[in-house]
């Protein structure tokens, strides 16, 4: 019966291709303009790591001058040097990496390369486990290397292609700003999104850092932060200064099991105390401790105008819905002589319902095929932005079934009503006019 | 006319399922436009604001140079002077950052008394005069003369010299100084303690965008257009804005790249970029966003308009046999058509009436989100005349051949 209905379906549009067409048109416009905007949300708004991202924590203290501007209040986004080395000394955590970003000229060592400025990422070794760094070749460096600062290095897949070529690079050499570094680890191809673990630089849908050195090698050279720096009162020249002055321009990540969170709160706020004692963070008694979500928020990840074009494209769905309705609604009712017909033959009113709703659904798979074509092309015009966008602005499975149950549901819901009132035709009205 | 108005409505109100639809249609396009072109209108104001700075002749070469740690003033001079001898060149000059850039330093500022403090404003450091490189239009005051130009090493001090002259921005002196005529003469702090040197203002410059344009943390600066310059070399990230000669840019650009690499061995060009591509980088999301909306909107006003033909076509078509019958009673062609017009206007009327509640709740929805410039009166009066307009336009087609039904159809098929 289920396949008469569609057959009978396919001819009815045939007969008045027009209205149809419109209709499955601007279904699939509905449709794609949404399917555009909420991928792009849902990829912004996606947990990269399940399970390991309520176990990071981003510690913050207020560290502003005594005589700060008025409605200024609440942690700063980044830790000194003088706070990240105290909280690293402390411990207290599963495990705690302090980061920034760091540029340096790269030599290669293969022919025919001429040098060239590449940004990388300077960290504590914690960094890998915490954030699941997947190692194709080799492994972080050792627990020594980290304390001592030694000169090694782990590359990114990419990055490593692009300097050895199809050959192991692992104990080879890279020349960092004139100086040998030790390869002791290559990453499998990995591109988390949104990329977390440093908010402050670059865009959180790009490609992982080429290449990650010992944050205390990156200290000792003096390298300056490539990103995010903010200084507040006077400092003396040098870097030694800078490490000293209140400049907020490092990342601090700790990983805690659920139990622990209280203990490093409690070792957060002592800290406080102690440098309140000492004469700094004269505005506020406690610390604070962010979650990965709240760290996301912070930075606006997800970012106001990809809200935006999703509420306002959600609205446009629903106007398009609105539209098919009536559409959907005028065709039924031209055949209303048609339906008196079919009901005086015998046809209950179930049966006609059945009949119309099947070819509101024929219109819904039309139009959810279509709007998943343009929702594709929607994509690739996106991606032609920027690569970042290129590489992420791909519909994956959750999105694809959204995306035919949306475009179903709505071409169903569009025809409830027209086919309701179908079904309402009396079948002697109708003869009476034919 | 007027008298005509309540049999329509009344016969409307036997069709209210299908009038329903085409008034919520019209009310979420209603809604929709008014939001969507307020976004528009401003992303595209902020992304086609005039810099200050002669876009289409000036470009920027970032290098990096060997033994600019050891030398770097003397690497920024050699630079200079070897693009200035180009063909073709105007102006050269070492800079900090780039206007619409992305990346810079905004400091805060103060006033003599202090009575303005914590304004955070782009600053810009130049080797050479940015009047000149950039374009600069003098509005007050004077450029920096050739003896003002100092120089800092970062390694050994970051005092600016005590007698540092400054050039700041006319969005920045109105800031700075609320009310007074002229700033030139006058002080700015960098800083904002009552002990932070204060240096001479000398210039003012019309217009200098920040690095960002419009940003965060330039508080309470709506196109980011608070900035100044100090006439200070700094041992920063070598940087080099040029000037062309009107219309040869993208020749010259070229050719100085190469010129600039090749003038020194081991040199890497890190970046050749005309004020042009940076203005389309920095902007590329708004105007993705803009177009977007656009098209959007305009699918949904012929999607609208449609709606309308086709719910007033079907309408004239299921109601020939009364149109004849009232033609018969000796209804002139124009009753029938304002009939149909009225009965649109009724109920786009409607629609508006909910459309503009719907606009306003949708607004309070957005601007949770989103920094949205807020609905103005006159989008929505726009709004408000443009839909039953659009409406009564549609609906012309159907009501005209509606009005083409002879009298003679009352009597067929009776």
């Amino acid at each position: 019966m289920l396949l008469h209905y569609i057959h009978l379906a396919l001819r009815s549009l045939r007969r008045n291709p027009l209205l149809a067409a419109l209709a499955v048109l601007i279904l699939a416009l509905g449709i794609a303009a949404s399917m555009t905007s909420l991928t792009v949300l849902h990829i912004l708004s996606a947990d990269p790591m399940p399970g390991q991202s309520s176990r990071l924590h981003v510690p913050a203290f207020d560290n502003s001058a005594a005589d700060r501007r008025q409605g200024d209040s609440g942690p700063a986004l980044m830790l000194t040097w003088q706070d990240a080395q105290a909280l690293l000394a402390r411990g207290g955590a599963q495990r705690q990496a302090a980061l920034y970003g760091v540029a340096m000229t790269v030599t290669p060592q293969r022919a025919g390369l001429p040098s060239f400025l590449e940004s990388g990422l300077a960290a504590g070794v914690d960094f890998f486990a915490m954030f699941q760094a997947p190692f194709a070749r080799g492994g972080p460096w050792s627990a020594d290397d980290d304390a001592q600062g030694r000169d090694v290095v782990v590359l990114s897949a990419p990055f490593a292609e692009r300097l050895f070529g199809t050959a192991d690079p692992l104990g080879a050499t890279v020349v960092l700003k004139d100086r040998p570094y030790r390869v002791v680890g290559v990453l499998a191809p990995w591109r988390p999104v949104p990329r977390l673990w440093r908010l402050s630089g670059g865009s959180p849908i790009g490609p992982v850092d080429p290449y990650v050195i010992p944050l205390r090698n990156a200290i000792a050279r003096e390298l300056p932060n490539d990103g995010w720096t903010s200084c507040s009162g006077s400092r003396e020249p040098g870097w030694d200064a800078f490490l000293r002055a209140e400049c907020n321009w490092l990342e601090y990540w700790a990983e805690l099991d659920p139990g622990q969170v209280g203990a490093y709160r409690a070792l957060l706020d002592a800290h406080v105390a102690e440098q309140r004692r000492l004469g700094r963070m004269a505005n506020a008694d406690h610390a604070w401790l962010r979650t990965l979500q709240e760290r996301a928020k912070e930075f606006n990840v997800v970012g106001e105008d990809t809200r935006l074009q999703a509420a306002l494209s959600l609205a446009f769905l629903a106007a398009c819905l609105v539209n098919v309705v009536g559409l959907l609604a005028a065709r039924f009712a031209n055949r209303a002589g048609e339906i008196g017909v079919r009901r005086a033959l015998g046809a209950s009113r179930r049966q006609v319902m059945l009949q119309f709703l099947v070819e509101s659904g024929v219109v819904g798979v039309a139009g959810a095929a279509l709007g998943l074509l343009l929702t594709w092309g929607g994509l690739l015009l996106m991606g032609r932005r920027s690569d970042n966008l290129a590489t992420v602005a791909q519909l994956d499975a959750q999105m694809l079934a959204l995306a035919v149950v949306l475009s179903l549901a709505g071409a169903l819901a569009a025809g409830l009503w027209p086919t309701w009132r179908a079904s309402r035709v009396r079948p002697a009205m109708q003869l009476k006019s034919q | 006319m007027l008298a005509s108005i309540a049999p329509i409505a009344k016969a409307l109100w036997r069709r209210k399922a299908g009038a329903a639809l085409i008034a919520a249609q019209v009310a979420l396009t209603l809604a929709i436009l008014c939001n969507a072109l307020g976004v528009v209108t401003d992303r595209l104001e902020q992304s086609e604001r005039r810099s200050g700075v002669l876009e289409g002749d000036l470009f920027f070469l970032q290098v990096l140079t060997p033994g600019y740690d050891d030398d770097p003033f003397g690497v920024q001079r050699n630079a200079e002077a070897l693009l200035r001898g180009l063909p073709g060149v105007r102006a050269a000059a070492w800079v900090n950052q780039m206007p619409l850039g992305q990346s810079g330093t905004s400091s805060g500022v103060s006033n003599e008394g202090s009575s303005v403090r914590f304004l955070s404003s782009s600053h810009y450091s130049a080797a050479s005069s940015l009047v000149q490189a950039f374009g600069l239009q003098l509005i007050d005051g004077r450029d920096f003369l050739p003896a003002e130009y100092a120089t800092m090493d970062l390694r050994r001090t970051r005092e600016p010299p005590s007698n540092t002259k400054v050039i700041v921005t006319q969005a920045l002196a109105e800031r700075l100084y609320p009310g007074e005529a002229r700033v030139v003469g006058r002080v700015m702090r960098l800083g904002n303690e009552a002990n932070d040197p204060p240096f001479e203002i000398i210039g003012v410059v019309d217009r200098l965008v920040s690095p960002w344009g419009r940003a965060e943390w330039l508080e309470g600066d709506r196109w980011g257009e608070r900035s100044f310059i100090t006439p200070i070399a700094v041992n920063e990230r070598e940087t080099y804005a040029v000037r062309a000669e009107p219309g040869r840019r993208a020749e010259v650009q070229r050719a100085a790249a190469e010129r600039l690499q090749q003038a020194v061995p081991g040199r890497i060009l890190l970046a050749s970029r005309s004020q042009e591509e940076l203005r389309d980088r920095r902007y590329r999301a708004e105007r993705w966003l803009a177009g977007m909306l656009l098209v959007v909107t305009g699918a949904l006003l012929v999607m609208t308009a449609a709606g309308i033909v086709g719910l007033a076509s079907l309408w004239v078509a299921q109601r020939r046999k009364q149109i004849g019958v009232r033609r018969a009673l000796g209804a002139r062609r124009i009753d029938i058509v304002s009939h149909f017009l009225i009965e649109n206007l009724l109920i786009t009327g409607v629609g508006v009436a909910a459309g503009l509640t719907l606009a306003v709740a949708l607004n309070g929805l957005l601007v949770r989100w989103t920094p949205l410039p807020p609905l103005q009166a006159a989008w929505l009066a726009g709004a408000a005349l443009l839909l039953p307009l659009l409406g009564a336009l549609a609906v012309l087609g159907p009501a005209l051949r509606a009005a083409r039904v002879s009298p003679a159809e009352a009597t067929r098929s009776v």
